[in-house]
């Protein structure tokens, strides 16, 4: 089998492997050196591998333009390419970026090594500069993830990538920070990446049993591969004349579930409380948890996206497992959620209760799927990282992340208060904020489409639930702090305003000009 | 000065919502704390905020009843990507409702700041005054009110479903944003947090509905829906979801938990804004999304909807019997009058969707009166328990009273006041219904909507009776034109609306007959 590599289309990937093997070097030299390398030099080198890797995924945002072309590579004349890029997976990519870009600059301070106690000031530096570099090359490998995730057209690489991305954040939010007691309590995270793993690897072990091949297709070459052994085989498995149609739903929802497994699915762990304590500790460490944590999620609505457009086009009928674990989060997120006080923990269910909605359209396999979850999930992502941000400024400046703190915010700083009220909003689906209302009627198209009339009476509850979620923090913005005592300004440095400012900036001009409705 | 015809829609709604955004802003960067009558520049302010929300309110009810005169609309591309254009319009289905919601509106603010002028500690204080009454909240009320005016206003006019559904909850969360700082210590749920949470629940059904008539017919424009050929088997199940979502926001029994609380807890304008606003807008969603747009599947359904119009208009008699709290009574009998609305609605004759346009307008007429009326009585108590003993309103403050009865007389349907074609219509057009309807379910709705009718009539009295007649005549009352100008000129005219509907409906029927061409789209 030939396969034709088509080394621009990779552009994203290399450019971060290019990343992290320059920072490699550095540490590898820092550690024969036995000096430091500066912070700066490591941030850089990341940085320009991120740069890098935007410039290369932004083609895939416009399929017919010239030099564009088809976004494929590693492609076989029988099998359709085993990497391929359309707007859709552009977008994911970009957003996957842009989350470890707000995670290195507006995060910078937050995310610094923790403080090593060794004898020499020499020996601390290096240390320190492994500590960096390690990091740095696990964000880095968790973008890697998350940006081929989307793109990967085997059920293998698929695999591969989503765990590439949920153990690189496992073990950047395990490592111990100093002084903080929580250390042996997150390494519970560990289990849940391992039973991540594990599902879906048996998923895809599942689909390949079914469908007798790994590869899944690539909707550029759809049409051009009727007939080749892929579409051939998937056709026959889910025509049923070949009895193994249910092996390949069980397969896919084994992928998905097993994808959410690991973070998505964890705060409503509520009855096994040892590994929902261990995840509610870990999004909420300081070092950006919430934001990071951002990438697996991308990574899983990659993986999802993938796996029900492959189903999508050989007509396979909706996933209602998928349906159900999507409202069950959602639902369950939600009920959590409106108990808790604790703004971290906030935001953790909110993520949780977003992803439940991006699922449900997946779910409903049609036509329409991925562009709806896509719409929703970039939405959903520059709201929580506008949320975020807000949040972490409030626990640094307060030493506090009580729900109590935002008591009056509207009023006492109206900028910050108006811009974390236009976050809520769009998370809420909401008007004024009319991209998030158009977003969640977008979600549910493919449930109407698909005439899953249960799941639209569901999400109608799960609705009426998101907005209490979102409209009981609201409300604490606009009301007076009860009792006495005034409250403790919330500040934020300038490279977070700068996010805040551009993700509200972004999120109203979306509502006044919905033109990311694609 | 000649104003382009243009130019109406445009003021009718830009006037309240940026003039809305405007006083929230101010409100938010004002420093003011404490606006007390220590404070004069807040005093001034909270004035000023007044004149201005005022103002803009009376100009706004003007631009409407311009457009409503001209029937202009207008036009412009929105979200191109799935063909959704801000197109707004008024026609003779939306003119009479425009102009009622835009007067309910005016009403709203005006009783609002009627209250400011004169809320001077009085000799009944109110043992918890709600928060929102407080002086600092006036201007912020302003805004709110003028906001759902605004979206109100956009949700009556638009031509395009996904416009239409976005300005109704905008609404509903403007009105939540109104009535949510009223609720009481002893509450177990906010009223206003049950209402938003029922209603949101409502609109994501109303999402749901909308997608698929907008993915089967491919467009969201309402006059294209309206003249799309398809059978009732593809209907039904839409229409089904929609009735459910609006339903929860008319509100139709059994969904309508939520506004009995609400009325007992919000300000008089947030009240005046449910019963005057919120009711016309769903009740005219009601009308585009599903008799226009949906007629076969309206048809399949009819019977279900009627049976439950009908039910409502006992369940709410029986109850506004025994009810304690007068602000609650006034609640009940405005689901009733829903009800014999939506009975009229279900009937799919000519007459039955006259009478649902005319009651719409009729019930907003009576209800705003009433409820404000009964604001101004609960404001002088200081409550609106039923149980306490009070003065009889007939002895302390007979003009009061006189417009007290009106009110209440209207409510129960006399006869030359304006709630008597709403009652006698939609037992007259149930008797009859359309030929595609089940005639005898509906001749027992009729029935049944007639001792609907016997029932408020009992609930008027019992309310006359223990407010108006009787021989106490302590503690005091303010009588009407002993207290501010704009409380009375509100009154006075809502009297005089109320009495010119029910002597002279003609020019209403007149132009909803043309409406009734707009919903039948030419079926007989």
């Amino acid at each position: 089998m030939m396969l034709e590599v088509r080394i621009v289309a990779l552009a994203p990937i290399w450019a971060l492997l290019a990343a992290v093997a320059v920072v490699l070097l550095m540490l590898v030299a820092a550690e024969l050196m036995r000096r430091s390398v500066p912070r700066a030099a490591i941030r850089s080198v990341a940085a320009l591998g991120v740069a890098g890797a935007a410039a290369g995924a932004i083609p895939g945002l416009f399929p017919s333009a010239p030099g564009g072309g088809d976004r494929g590579a590693l492609c076989a004349p029988d099998h359709g390419c085993l990497y391929a890029v359309g707007p859709e997976q552009a977008v994911l990519q970009l957003l996957a970026l842009g989350v470890l870009a707000v995670v290195a600059v507006a995060l910078g301070a937050a995310a610094s090594p923790p403080a090593v106690r060794h004898r020499t000031p020499s020996s601390t530096g290096v240390n320190r500069t492994l500590h960096e570099g390690a990091r740095t090359i696990l964000q880095l490998f968790a973008a890697v993830g998350a940006v081929t995730a989307p793109a990967a057209r085997d059920v293998l690489s698929l695999v591969l990538a989503l765990n590439l991305t949920l153990i690189s954040v496992t073990v950047i939010l395990v490592e111990p920070a100093a002084g903080h007691r929580h250390g042996d309590r997150r390494a519970r995270l560990l289990p849940l990446a391992a039973v991540s793993t594990a599902l879906t690897l048996v998923g895809a072990a599942l689909w390949i049993a079914a469908t007798g091949t790994p590869f899944l297709g690539s909707p550029m070459v759809s049409t051009s591969a009727q007939g080749s052994p892929v579409a051939g085989a998937t056709e026959a498995v889910l025509n049923g004349s070949v009895p193994s149609g249910a092996l390949l739903v069980t397969a896919a929802v084994l992928i998905i579930a097993g994808a959410l497994a690991g973070f998505v699915l964890a705060p409503i762990h509520g009855w096994t409380p040892r590994a929902g304590a261990a995840v509610q500790t870990a999004i909420s460490s300081p070092k950006g948890g919430h934001i990071l944590v951002l990438l697996p999620v991308l990574a899983t609505a990659g993986v999802a996206l993938v796996l029900t457009d492959a189903l999508a086009r050989f007509g396979a009928p909706p996933l209602t497992p998928v349906a159900v674990i999507a409202l069950v989060i959602l639902l369950g997120a939600g009920v959590m959620a409106l108990r808790q006080r604790d703004l971290h923990r906030l935001v953790g269910y909110s993520t949780a209760l977003q992803a439940g909605w991006v699922l449900l359209p997946l779910a409903a396999v049609g036509a329409s799927s991925g562009a709806s979850a896509v719409s929703h999930l970039s939405l959903v992502i520059v709201a929580t990282v506008l949320v975020t941000i807000v949040v972490i400024g409030t626990a640094t400046a307060t030493g506090s992340a009580d729900l109590g703190e935002h008591h009056d915010l509207i009023r006492r700083q109206p900028a910050l208060g108006v811009a974390l009220g236009v976050g809520l909003l769009t998370l809420a689906g909401l008007p004024p904020a009319v991209a998030g209302v158009l977003a969640k009627m977008l979600v549910l198209q493919p449930v109407v489409d698909a005439g899953l009339w249960w799941i639209l009476a569901a999400a109608a509850l799960g609705y009426a639930l998101t907005a209490a979620v979102y409209l009981r923090w609201l409300m604490v913005t606009i009301t007076s702090r009860p009792g006495p005592g005034a409250p403790t300004p919330i500040g934020l440095s300038w490279p977070q305003w700068l996010v805040v400012i551009l993700a509200a900036a972004a999120l109203v001009l979306g509502s006044v000009f919905p033109v990311w409705v694609w | 000065m000649n104003i382009p015809e243009y130019l109406w829609i445009p003021l009718a709604i830009g006037l309240p919502v940026l003039t809305g955004i405007a006083l929230l802003a101010a409100d938010l960067t004002a420093r003011h704390r404490r606006p007390d009558d220590s404070n004069a520049p807040a005093r001034r302010w909270s004035v000023l905020g007044s004149a201005l929300a005022i103002a803009t309110a009376a100009l706004t009810l003007a631009a409407s009843i311009g457009a409503a005169i001209t029937q202009v609309s207008l036009d412009l591309s929105w979200i191109p990507a799935i063909g959704v254009r801000f197109h707004l319009g008024v026609d003779s289905l939306s003119a009479a409702l425009v102009v009622t919601a835009a007067t309910a509106g005016l009403v709203a603010v005006a009783v609002s700041s009627a209250r400011e002028d004169t809320d001077t500690p009085s000799a009944h204080p109110a043992p918890e005054p709600p928060a929102a009454r407080s002086g600092r909240g006036a201007v912020r009320q302003h805004g709110w009110i003028l906001l759902a005016i605004g979206a109100g206003l956009i949700a009556l006019m638009a031509r395009d479903a996904v416009v239409l559904v976005i300005a109704l909850q905008s609404t509903l969360l403007a009105l939540w944003a109104l009535t949510h700082g009223t609720s009481r210590a002893d509450d177990a749920v906010n009223p206003a947090t049950r209402f938003i949470l029922v209603t949101t629940a409502g609109s994501a059904l109303i999402f749901g509905g909308v997608i698929a008539r907008a993915t089967q017919t491919g467009t969201t424009d309402l006059t294209a829906w309206a003249t799309a050929g398809d059978t009732a088997g593809t209907q039904w199940p839409l229409a089904l979801v929609l009735l459910i979502g609006l339903g929860t926001m008319v509100p139709l029994w059994p969904l309508h938990t939520w506004a009995p609380a609400l009325h007992s807890r919000a300000s008089t304008g947030g009240s005046v804004l449910i019963v005057g606003v919120l009711a016309t807008v769903a009740v005219h969603a009601l009308l585009r999304l599903v008799v226009a747009a949906l007629p076969h599947g309206l048809s399949t359904l009819a019977p279900i909807l009627g049976g439950l119009a009908v039910v409502g208009v006992i369940w709410a008699g029986l109850i506004a019997l025994i009810e304690r709290d007068l602000a609650r009574v006034v609640a009940w009998v405005s689901i009733a009058h829903l009800g014999l609305i939506l009975l009229a609605l279900s009937t799919g004759t000519a007459t039955g969707l006259q009478i649902a346009l005319l009651g719409t307008v009729a019930h907003a007429a009576i209800l705003t009166l009433l409820v404000t009326v009964t604001g101004e009585l609960t404001r002088q108590w200081g409550s609106s328990d039923l149980a306490t003993a009070r003065a009889a309103l007939r002895e302390v403050a007979p003009r009061l009273g006189f417009v007290f009865i009106l009110a209440v007389a209207a409510a129960i349907g006399l006869p030359g006041l304006a709630g008597f074609w709403t009652e006698f219509g939609a037992i007259v057009s149930s008797w009859s219904p359309a030929a595609d309807r089940a005639e005898g379910w509906f001749r027992l709705f009729a029935v049944l909507a007639a001792l609907g009718a016997v029932l408020l009539v009992c609930v008027g009295v019992r309310v006359l009776r223990e407010v108006w007649s009787g021989d106490r005549n302590r503690p005091a009352l303010t009588d009407l034109g002993r207290r501010g100008l704009s409380s009375t000129a509100v009154l006075v005219l809502l009297a005089i609306l109320v009495v010119a509907i029910g002597v002279y409906p003609i020019p209403l029927l007149d132009l909803t007959s043309d409406a009734v061409d707009i919903l039948l789209g030419g079926r007989p």
